[in-house]
């Protein structure tokens, strides 16, 4: 049988920050093996598509919808399996999570904490924010060693109001989205369709991470769904995969999966893993919108989908009893429909974090090939903190010229940041990988991505979930 | 029941039958071509403009696939419902639903490139599309460098 250093199971973030810090640390003749489930759909067939233009390739993409069996109806799950992961299909929104973050069970006695600290990572956001060339300001609410590599998106006339009053809980936000040109990137020009970004600036793995792949070192089969892997006592042997119908079994010394906290936990539970929280305490933020309507401030000159990120529900007491939230103000074209009232209007979103529920799981189905994914309901936390929003709007608002504020109640039914199934710890009875991200009965397994996150905070996971890649790797090897 | 309230019953429903009806399955583009003469008639509009954009629209199907089935039908009902004594259940939903019609149309044309002056006529200019022409948010930094 084949046999190599390291199998890497996907080619999205976890696995692709993890491949960069792993090949810039070991041997010039150790050997990769990347099995990746999905086919390679350049940007340009992705931009042919969207464009309307017919592209047999990207027809060709394996579908998100025919990969798992979901048990809910309220709720999406959105990820797109192919190389590159979800960069293709990201937004590129790029905060970091704040200190108090890694430690909510100490300071407000919810959730989880971290086994590790805000400042064990720091290093590692700097070098993710220099591999994704993020763009952010010079003042943030959480402390940082070094500058952002690229200035900020330029704030609107009503972020630059909120900034004026709350300083460094109002920041322009940071982003993958270039601000100027870098590497094969161009400059954002607020298009705010930035799923697919028509000039190429976000971030993707395919326009900058792609040389990871053409290393020497590394072989990649695409078309490779891995389906469990092959265990001998505790240690980990290799992994089995389909490709083209047939299986395939392949060695290695070390496993690392990157498949996300879907996948990764049902390669877990096909495994045989008994680690009684494998597959639970799936958790995603909970986001709903609200309008501002204005008596006389136009809200103009912002940049990109999203201008600005408010932390002035984030963090503090009031965690002990109800979500922390993050404000995203939007700077997509919407108007409001009153004649010479048109752009007098901002559009916030309010995120809320919750709190891993073991009732929500991904779990073993009657297809060995799909997980099914459960989902009974978010938590009381977050409807406690969604229950004083209006009056945490009213008073943080107050101040501006506001007519009047309209939310609609809606929540999205995905906020795309799937969060918490193989969770991180210090023991194996309160989770199933270490601080390395290495699993805490196979000492030669890494899981990688947001799966591993003891608490998942308001913010967007995947800055987060790309530093603790680099780290475990830069850790171990 | 006497004869003559059972009549008027029967009447009053099957009006009522037919108004729904006719509501349910009006064409979703009348109702937008409606929606867009009302809301714009304070700016220096022609019907051809908003013609050639319902045209455009319709060729490359930017209208119906904008708004989900359901959306579509809460537009109708509420349009038509609309009065100043109740207002129907999901008032905001269709308010932004609204304003979302008349946005796109807005933005199809001219009118927020020049500032929206509400004294310049108004010309269509082709669907507003990001991927046909990147980097045309009106309201961007672009258009706004000193905002
Ligand atoms: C629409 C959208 C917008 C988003 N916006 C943001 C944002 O603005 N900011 C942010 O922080 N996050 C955002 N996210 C979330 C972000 O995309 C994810 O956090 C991130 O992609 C997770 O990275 P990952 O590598 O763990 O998983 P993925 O990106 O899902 O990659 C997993 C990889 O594994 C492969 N794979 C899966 N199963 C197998 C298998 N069995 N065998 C082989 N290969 C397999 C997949 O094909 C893929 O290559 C967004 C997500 C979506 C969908």
């Amino acid at each position: 049988m084949e046999k190599f250093d390291l199998i890497l199971v996907g080619t999205g973030f976890a696995s692709s920050f993890f491949l960069r810090k792993y090949l810039e640390k070991s041997p010039l003749d150790n050997r990769v093996l990347v099995l990746e489930r999905g086919i390679m759909c350049p940007y340009t067939e992705r931009l042919k598509a969207a464009g309307g233009k017919q592209s047999d390739i990207f027809e060709k993409r394996v579908k998100t919808g025919d990969t798992f069996i979901n048990d809910s109806e309220d709720k999406v799950w959105m990820f797109d399996p192919n190389f590159g992961g979800s960069s293709n299909c990201w937004t590129g929104c790029t905060p970091r999570f704040l200190p108090n973050d890694f430690k909510i069970k100490s300071l407000y006695g919810m959730g989880q904490d971290w086994p590790i600290s805000y400042d064990e990572i720091e290093p590692y956001y700097t070098q993710a924010e220099e591999i994704m060339m993020i763009a952010g300001p010079e003042i943030t609410p959480f402390p940082r060693s070094k500058p952002y590599p690229l200035p900020p998106q330029t704030l609107s006339s009503v972020d630059k109001l909120l900034q004026d009053k709350y300083k460094e809980l109002y920041i322009s936000q940071p982003t993958a989205r270039a601000t100027v040109p870098t590497g094969k990137r161009n400059a954002c020009c607020t298009s705010a369709v930035c799923g697919l970004c028509p000039v190429n600036s976000k971030f993707t793995i395919e326009n900058t991470l792609d040389y990871l792949y053409a290393d020497k070192r590394v072989t990649i089969r695409y078309g490779s769904q891995v389906h469990h892997l092959l265990t001998e006592n505790d240690t980990i042997k290799g992994v089995a995969y389909k490709y083209n119908g047939k299986d395939y079994e392949v060695n290695a010394e070390i496993v690392a999966l990157g498949a996300n906290a879907i996948f990764n936990a049902h390669i877990l539970l096909n495994s045989g893993d008994t680690n009684p929280k494998t597959g639970k305490g799936l958790c995603e933020q909970r986001g709903t919108f609200a309008y501002l309507y204005f008596k006389d401030i136009d809200n103009v000159g912002g940049s990109s989908i999203i201008t600005a990120n408010g932390y002035m529900l984030y963090d503090g007491d009031h965690r002990k009893n109800e979500a922390a939230c993050i404000i995203e103000s939007s700077n997509i074209p919407f108007i409001r429909n009153e004649p010479g009232k048109w752009r007098k209007i901002a559009r916030l979103k309010f995120v809320f974090e919750d709190l891993p529920d073991d009732n929500n799981k991904v779990v073993l189905s009657d297809n060995f090939l799909k997980p099914g994914v459960q989902y009974a309901k978010h938590t009381s936390y977050v409807d406690k903190a969604m229950k004083n929003l209006k009056g945490n709007i009213d008073k943080i608002f107050s101040f501006l010229p506001v007519e009047k504020i309209e939310m609609d109640g809606y929540f999205q039914k995905s906020e795309y940041h799937i969060c918490s199934t193989v969770r991180m710890s210090d023991s194996k009875e309160e989770g199933v990988v270490d601080k390395n991200l290495i699993h805490h009965q196979y000492r030669n397994l890494f899981i990688l991505g947001s799966g591993v996150y003891p608490s998942i905070t308001p913010a967007n996971p995947t800055l987060t979930l790309s530093a603790l890649s680099l780290m475990a790797a830069d850790k171990i090897f | 029941m006497k004869r003559r309230n059972f009549i008027w019953l029967l009447t009053t429903g099957a009006a009522g039958v037919a108004a729904g009806g006719y509501i349910f399955f009006e064409n979703f583009e009348v109702l937008v071509r409606k929606i867009i003469i009302k809301d714009t008639s304070s700016l220096s509009i022609s019907t051809e403009e908003i013609d050639k954009y319902l045209l455009a629209s319709r060729e490359n199907k930017s209208l119906v696939n904008a708004l989900p089935f359901s959306n579509q039908q809460l537009l109708k009902w509420h349009y038509h419902f609309d009065n100043p004594l109740f207002s129907l259940p999901y008032n905001t939903k269709y308010e932004i639903d609204r304003s979302r019609i008349v946005g796109n149309f807005l933005l199809s044309t001219d009118f927020f490139i020049n500032k929206m002056d509400a004294t310049t006529p108004v010309k269509y200019i082709g669907i507003y599309d990001p991927y046909q022409k990147p980097c045309s948010n009106p309201f961007s930094n672009l258009f706004y460098p000193d905002a």
